[in-house]
C-alpha cells in the first residue's frame, strides 16, 4: 500500500493505483452512458420546443426532461465525482486499503442498483415529475426508492474516500496533507451534511406518500429540504472542476500554482456558504418569512468571494506564465498560453463560461429581482453555462488525461484534436443554446414547459425564433457528444504504453510554507458549517411545522 | 564563480516563488474587469426588473 508524501506527490511518474483504477473506471464507464443518453434527450427536448418535431412513440416530453435531468445532473456527475475523487487521492494521499476499496465498490454497486431502479420508472412513465421531483407531482415510490439509493451509494463511496484521507493524515502527522485529497475531503464533509435534507424528505415524505402510508405532504418543507440539499449540489458538481482548475492547470502550463494556502481557504468558504442559502431558490414561494429569505440573500453573497478568489488565482496563474514565457504588455499574456493543448483549452473555455454564469447566478438571487427571472428560461440557460459548460468542460479535460492514465495509454495526436474539436463545438452549441434560452427568459418565456403558442398570445410568437436557437445550439451540442463518446474510445483503447499519461498534479509557490493550522481543523469546521446552517434553517423550518400548513394529495398530470 | 551563479540562480527561483515580486497587472485588470461586468449586469437587470414593477 502506498503512502505519498513531499515530492513523490507532484512527481509525474506516481500513478493512480492499478486497483484503484479499476473502479475509477466503472465509474467512467457510466459517465459515457449517462452522457450519450442524456445528451440525447436534451436534443430532442430543444427539437420539441422549436415547434418543428413531435416525439414518436407516445414519449413526453415531460418524461424526457425528469430523464435528461436525473441522468445528467443526478448519475453523470454523481459517477463522475465519485470518480475522479477516488483517482485524486489514490494519486496524491496513496492507493485505497481493502476495506476502503471495499466501499468503493459497494457505493458503486449501489448506485448502480438505485439508477436503474429510478430509470425503469421514468421509462414506463410512472416518474414525469422533473429531477428536482416537485410535490404535489406524485411519481411511483420506486423512482424515490431508487434516487435514495443512489444517495446511499455516494455515502458509502465518501466514506470509503474519507477513511483514506484521515488515514494519510494519522501515517503523516503534523504534515501538510495533499491538497488535492484535502480538497476531496471538503467536498465529501459538504455533501454528507447537505444530502441530509433530500434524505430526510425522501425517506419521512415523499416515499410514506407515494406508497400510499399518509395521504398528504407538507410541500413547504419537501421544497425546503430539497432546496438545503440542491444548492450545495451546485457546488458538490462544482468544487471537482475546480480540484481540476487550481491543483491540475498549472502542472499542465509547466508552472506553479499560485497558493496552496488561498486554495484551502477557498474551499472552506465554500463549505460555509454553500449550504445556509438553499432558500434563494424558494425567493417568491410563500411560505418563509421575508427576513429568512433576506438572510439566506446575504449568505449566498458570501459565495462571490471564493469565487473571486479563484478567479484571482487563475489569472495569476496565466500571467505568469505567460510573463515567464516572455510576454510584456499587459494582456499579451494571454498570446502565449498553450492554445494547442486540449486539456488546458477544454478549462480555459469552461472558465469564459463562468464569467456571464456567475453575473447570471448574482441576478437570480437578488432578493425580489428574482422576479424577473423565476421560473422562465433564463433559469435553465444559466444553469447551462454554469454546470453545462465549466464544470462539464473540465470534467471532459480531466477524463482526457485520467483515462488514458488508468488504462495504460497516451493523448496522442488525435486525441488532442478529438479534445479541441469537442471544445469548440461544444462552446458554439452552449454559446447559442443558453445565450437564446437567456433573452427569451427575459421577454417571459417559462421554464418545465413543452411546446405551446399559448393560444396565439402575441408574446409566446416572441419566443419562437428563440426556440429554435435553442434547437440549432442543442444540435451542436449533441455532435460534441457524440465526440465526447469518440474521444473517450479512442483513449481506452489501443496498444499501451511503458510511459502512460500523466496525472498532473502541480507544486505552488507558496508550497513550502505551512499549512494555515485551522483549515484542517476538521472539528472546527463542521462546527461552523452547522452553526451557519441552525442560524438559516431553523426558524424556517419550525415554522413549516407549526403553522397548519395544509398538505397536498398527490397529482399524476402527465 | 560556480558559487556565484548557484547563488543568483538561487535568489531567481526565490523571486519567481515570492507573490510580492510578480508582475499581475493584467491579472489585477482582469479582475477589475469582471468587478465592472458584474455591476453592469446586476444594474442592467435591475433597470429592466424597476421598469416592469
Amino acid at each position: 500500500m502506498s503512502n505519498y508524501t513531499g515530492s513523490e506527490i507532484f512527481s509525474s511518474k506516481t500513478k493512480v493505483d492499478k486497483k484503484d483504477s479499476k473502479l475509477v473506471l466503472a465509474n467512467m464507464i457510466w459517465v459515457s452512458f449517462a452522457l450519450l443518453i442524456g445528451g440525447t434527450a436534451g436534443l430532442l427536448q430543444t427539437l420539441v420546443r422549436s415547434g418543428q418535431f413531435e416525439l414518436p412513440f407516445g414519449i413526453g416530453y415531460y418524461q424526457l426532461l425528469t430523464l435528461h435531468g436525473v441522468i445528467l445532473a443526478l448519475v453523470m456527475t454523481f459517477f463522475f465525482i465519485m470518480g475522479f475523487q477516488i483517482a485524486a487521492l489514490s494519486r496524491t494521499a496513496g492507493s485505497f486499503s481493502t476495506s476502503e476499496l471495499r466501499l468503493g465498490w459497494t457505493g458503486f454497486w449501489v448506485m448502480t442498483a438505485g439508477t436503474l431502479m429510478s430509470a425503469a420508472m421514468i421509462a414506463l412513465n410512472e416518474a414525469s415529475v422533473l429531477y428536482t421531483f416537485y410535490a404535489p407531482l406524485q411519481a411511483h415510490a420506486v423512482h424515490y426508492i431508487g434516487l435514495a439509493l443512489v444517495i446511499v451509494g455516494t455515502w458509502i463511496s465518501v466514506a470509503g474516500q474519507l477513511m483514506r484521507y484521515f488515514r494519510w493524515r494519522k501515517e503523516n502527522k503534523g504534515q501538510k496533507t495533499p491538497l488535492l485529497s484535502y480538497m476531496t475531503a471538503i467536498n465529501n464533509v459538504m455533501w454528507i451534511v447537505c444530502t441530509i435534507g433530500v434524505a430526510a424528505t425522501v425517506l419521512f415524505q415523499f416515499i410514506p406518500w407515494s406508497l400510499g402510508w399518509v395521504e398528504t405532504i407538507n410541500i413547504s418543507l419537501s421544497r425546503t429540504l430539497f432546496w438545503y440539499f440542491g444548492h450545495p449540489l451546485v457546488y458538490f458538481w462544482l468544487l471537482p472542476a475546480y480540484m481540476v482548475w487550481y491543483a491540475v492547470i498549472p502542472k499542465v502550463l509547466g508552472t506553479k500554482g499560485f497558493s496552496d494556502n488561498l486554495a484551502r481557504l477557498a474551499f472552506v468558504l465554500f463549505l460555509f456558504f454553500s449550504i445556509p442559502v438553499g432558500i434563494h431558490h424558494q425567493l417568491v414561494d410563500p411560505g418563509i418569512d421575508a427576513f429568512w429569505k433576506g438572510l439566506q440573500v446575504v449568505l449566498t453573497f458570501m459565495v462571490i468571494v471564493p469565487s473571486l478568489m479563484t478567479a484571482f488565482s487563475m489569472f495569476a496563474v496565466f500571467e505568469t506564465y505567460g510573463r515567464k514565457q516572455g510576454a510584456r504588455g499587459l494582456l499579451d499574456w494571454f498570446k502565449k498560453l498553450p492554445w494547442t493543448d486540449a486539456r488546458f483549452v477544454l478549462v480555459f473555455i469552461g472558465m469564459l463560461f463562468f464569467i456571464p454564469g456567475g453575473l447570471g447566478g448574482i441576478i437570480n438571487a437578488s432578493g425580489q429581482m428574482n422576479q424577473l427571472v423565476h421560473n422562465t428560461i433564463w433559469i435553465v440557460g444559466h444553469f447551462h453555462i454554469t454546470v453545462g459548460a465549466p464544470v462539464i468542460l473540465t470534467y471532459f479535460a480531466a477524463m482526457l488525461f485520467l483515462l488514458p492514465h488508468i488504462t495504460g495509454r497516451k493523448i496522442d495526436k488525435i486525441a488532442n484534436r478529438l479534445g479541441l474539436f469537442l471544445a469548440y463545438t461544444w462552446a458554439l452549441g452552449m454559446g447559442i443554446m443558453s445565450l437564446a434560452m437567456h433573452w427569451a427568459g427575459l421577454r417571459g418565456a417559462p421554464r418545465r414547459s413543452t411546446f405551446s403558442e399559448y393560444g396565439g398570445a402575441d408574446i409566446a410568437s416572441e419566443w419562437i425564433t428563440y426556440q429554435v436557437m435553442q434547437a440549432v445550439g442543442g444540435s451542436f451540442l449533441f455532435i460534441a457528444i457524440i465526440i465526447a463518446i469518440l474521444l473517450f474510445l479512442k483513449l481506452t483503447t489501443g496498444p499501451k504504453v511503458n510511459d502512460p499519461e500523466e496525472f498532473p498534479v502541480a507544486m505552488f509557490m507558496d508550497q513550502e510554507e505551512p499549512v494555515v493550522k485551522w483549515v484542517e481543523n476538521w472539528r472546527l469546521l463542521i462546527i461552523i458549517t452547522i452553526f451557519l446552517i441552525l442560524i438559516a434553517y431553523t426558524v424556517p423550518v419550525t415554522q413549516m411545522f407549526t403553522e397548519n400548513i395544509p398538505g397536498a394529495k398527490g397529482f399524476k398530470l402527465w | 564563480m560556480s558559487e556565484e551563479r548557484d547563488k543568483i540562480k538561487k535568489e531567481e527561483k526565490r523571486n519567481e516563488d515570492n507573490h510580492h515580486k510578480l508582475d499581475l497587472r493584467g491579472t489585477f485588470m482582469m479582475v477589475m474587469a469582471i468587478g465592472g461586468l458584474m455591476l453592469l449586469s446586476w444594474f442592467g437587470a435591475f433597470i429592466l426588473f424597476m421598469e416592469r414593477m
